[in-house]
């Protein structure tokens, strides 16, 4: 599904990413963890195809394509999602018009005929009962207002729509109480299936527990200093980040 | 002023007498009517005025060779025949039609007009026949126009032909609004008009007004001048709400001004979408001349290619507990420029005034340009007054969020930057409307390069 072969990113000349190395195949859930600023959000930020980082060395195929050569838009209609960290607030841009448009561009892609409009409210009213949101939250602004639970929910709402089949999840815990986080997760689980892949970005092993990954990466100043499974986030989650620096530190000097 | 200057201005006042003569000679019989009498008094007072330059402060922005350099010709009656005439904005909107052809009044296209008793619509030649008509237009037209200095105003007044006279009679409330639709078609020569239009509204009425401007026919090379002047009173506690939509060639040129002078507890609302046009400039005054008045002026540019679109508004505050408020937002493209001068003035005895003034705009090309003003003059000290204005570019992180859902970047700009203007739309309380200057605002995004 995915293969990302010894990348190397810098924002404004200042290396972010120094050599990842990291195979996802289909139905694979592989959780990034790491402490601040190892350089984890940057890593789902290159894979949806954020301009400000650049590539300076390695490579990142998505089903076999050089995913460097795709535009931000052609890799989402490809199949990779990126659920964001920080949702962006869209005024004057009702959740339902921005659902419209983005159902529609994907069925374009897939050479499918555009859903009318008695079709699409079908469609959105299932999804949005699907995630447990309100119906009148698609008459308000994209994320506009939105409490931190209701963005997040938006998010894992927009993944639902778009069936992706690379699902990138950046921080999607983070600021949730534990009934948001559970809601996100089931919404996350429903979709799981054979073919679809997750990268679960997270600092905490909380979310851990509802998304059970397969694999669990630990990145520290741009690498990937230590691969483990599940157990390896409860470990981390016990005894904390330190551990992992010394050992990477000790490594490299 | 330079020696080259003013032999530029007695050239251009020479063809104009020129053009002035022999439209006269064409009148045949007219020539002694109370209309063409303030047409030549506008004339007269053109000969002691010079066209604006850069120097002067309400244009310093915005210049008007291009448009006086064209050697203008008007369009006679039999060029203003063509059948098959469909306006293209607004033809699905339920409203009474006034149709104008290169300025001539087209009846045979018009619809018919409702039956509330003391409601009237003419051309000022046709309301010469009725005493309190012939009164009204003597004193909120002809004697207003004599009044003010604006060179273009004389100008048009001292070529306008089929002026239009709307009587809106007190306490009768218009359901259906009134569309009068200006269309224009280009000719071999540079062609002049110049249509008025003057609305009297009576006590207590209510109405609503959609003016619309569009050239068909897009062979011909020469281009268009559209001066046009709409005047509109309301009296004691009236309502008028009033929609003009530009969309002209993108080769021709329109001055538009829109006047209106404001009795007690009137309300007043105006909105301009500018689309087309080389050169637009619209002037809107608000006079407040009595207390408890609302005024709200509302605008829309959507600029691309070499577009100039100018935007000047005057409300003047001279009376207590009045409100005003003003949104303009632009969008701005390609090498399309934009300008926006925001008078208000409030007088010493406009106590409690409350006057509010936004303007802003996205710049979507690194070679669009816009020059905000706002300029206001408080003279009372127990008022609320803002202004604000802002000049930005589409919000990156908002168009990667919606890029890496699946938008083009064109489909994912053209969603922001309506979101943008919409907040105008906002407010207009016409979902018909909106919704066709919604398509119209759509398909000029499209017509850009670089939107």
């Amino acid at each position: 599904m995915l293969s990302i072969k010894n990348l190397h990113v810098s924002i404004d000349n200042q290396s972010i990413l120094n050599g990842i190395n990291l195979e996802v195949k289909p139905g694979e859930v592989h959780a990034i963890m790491g402490p601040n600023g190892s350089g984890k959000s940057t890593l789902a930020n290159v894979i949806a195809g954020r301009e400000e980082y650049e590539i300076t060395a390695g490579t990142m195929t998505y089903k076999g394509e050089d995913l460097s050569a795709m535009d931000i838009n052609e890799r989402a209609l490809e199949g990779i999602f990126l659920s964001f960290q920080y949702p962006v607030e869209i005024p004057g841009v009702s959740t339902s018009n921005f659902m419209k448009h983005i159902i529609n561009a994907g069925r374009k892609h897939k050479g499918l005929e555009e859903l009318d409009a008695m079709q699409m409210l079908k469609f959105l009213r299932e999804k949005v009962k699907s995630v447990g949101m309100d119906e009148s939250m698609l008459k308000r602004s994209l994320n506009e207002g939105f409490s931190g639970g209701e963005k997040k929910r938006n998010e894992v709402l927009q993944m639902a729509v778009l069936e992706p089949s690379l699902a990138i999840l950046d921080e999607t815990d983070s600021g949730l109480d534990i009934d948001a986080l559970k809601t996100v997760a089931d919404g996350v689980n429903q979709l799981r299936n054979l073919e679809r892949s997750f990268i679960v970005v997270t600092h905490y092993q909380r979310l851990l527990n509802y998304i059970v990954p397969d694999f669990v990466h630990v990145l520290y100043k741009g690498r990937i200093v230590k691969t483990g499974d599940r157990h390896l986030a409860v470990e981390l989650e016990a005894k904390g980040y330190d551990w992992i620096k010394e050992e990477a530190d000790g490594v490299s000097a | 002023m330079s020696t080259q200057l003013i032999d530029k201005d007695l050239e251009l006042k020479q063809r104009w007498n020129i053009l002035f003569n022999s439209f006269e000679q064409s009148l045949n019989g007219h020539k002694f009517t109370p209309m063409h009498g303030m047409r030549q008094s506008s004339m007269k007072i053109m000969e002691e005025m010079s066209f604006p330059t850069l120097r002067d402060e309400d244009w310093k922005y915005t210049a008007v060779a291009r448009i006086l350099n064209n050697k203008y010709v008007l369009p006679s009656r039999e060029n203003s025949l063509a059948a098959d005439l469909v306006p293209h904005f607004g033809s699905n909107l339920d409203t009474y039609k006034l149709v104008f052809y290169n300025g001539y009044f087209r009846k045979d296209l018009s619809s018919d007009l409702p039956l509330i008793s003391g409601l009237t619509v003419c051309t000022f030649d046709e309301a010469m026949n009725d005493a309190i008509s012939r009164d009204l237009i003597d004193k909120h037209h002809h004697q207003w126009v004599g009044r003010q200095d604006q060179i273009f105003l004389h100008l048009s007044t001292s070529f306008s032909k089929d002026n239009i006279f709307i009587y809106v009679p007190s306490g009768v409330h218009m359901e259906k609004p009134i569309h009068i639709v200006h269309m224009t078609s280009a000719t071999d020569e540079a062609l002049m008009v110049s249509p008025q239009t003057l609305i009297i509204a009576e006590r207590g009425s209510s109405s609503r007004f959609i003016e619309t401007y569009e050239t068909v026919g897009t062979d011909a090379t020469q281009p268009v001048f559209i001066n046009a002047l709409t005047r509109i009173v309301l009296n004691e506690n009236a309502c008028v709400d009033h929609f003009k939509v530009q969309d002209i060639n993108p080769d021709c040129f329109i001055i538009h001004q829109l006047d209106t002078d404001q009795k007690r507890d009137s309300r007043f609302m105006a909105f301009t979408a500018d689309l087309g046009a080389r050169i637009a400039r619209n002037e809107v005054s608000a006079h407040l001349k009595a207390s408890n008045t609302y005024t709200q002026l509302y605008g829309i540019t959507v600029g691309t290619k070499d577009q100039h679109t100018d935007n000047l508004s005057f409300i003047d505050h001279a009376q207590p507990r009045c409100e005003s408020r003003e949104m303009y937002k632009a969008v701005l493209a390609d090498q399309s420029r934009g300008v926006f001068t925001g008078k208000v003035m409030v007088r010493p005895d406009a106590q409690k005034t409350n006057a509010f003034q936004q303007n802003n705009t996205l710049l979507i090309s690194p070679k669009a340009r816009m020059d905000t003003k706002p300029q206001l003059e408080i003279f009372a000290d127990d008022v609320k007054c803002s202004h604000g204005a802002t000049i930005g570019q589409l919000d990156k992180e908002s168009l990667f969020y919606l890029m890496s859902r699946g938008l083009s970047h064109k489909e994912a700009a053209s969603l922001l930057q309506f979101a943008f203007v919409a907040e105008v739309l906002d407010h207009l309380s016409f979902p018909e409307f909106e919704q066709e200057i919604a398509k119209s605002i759509h398909d000029h995004f499209n017509q850009s390069g670089t939107l």
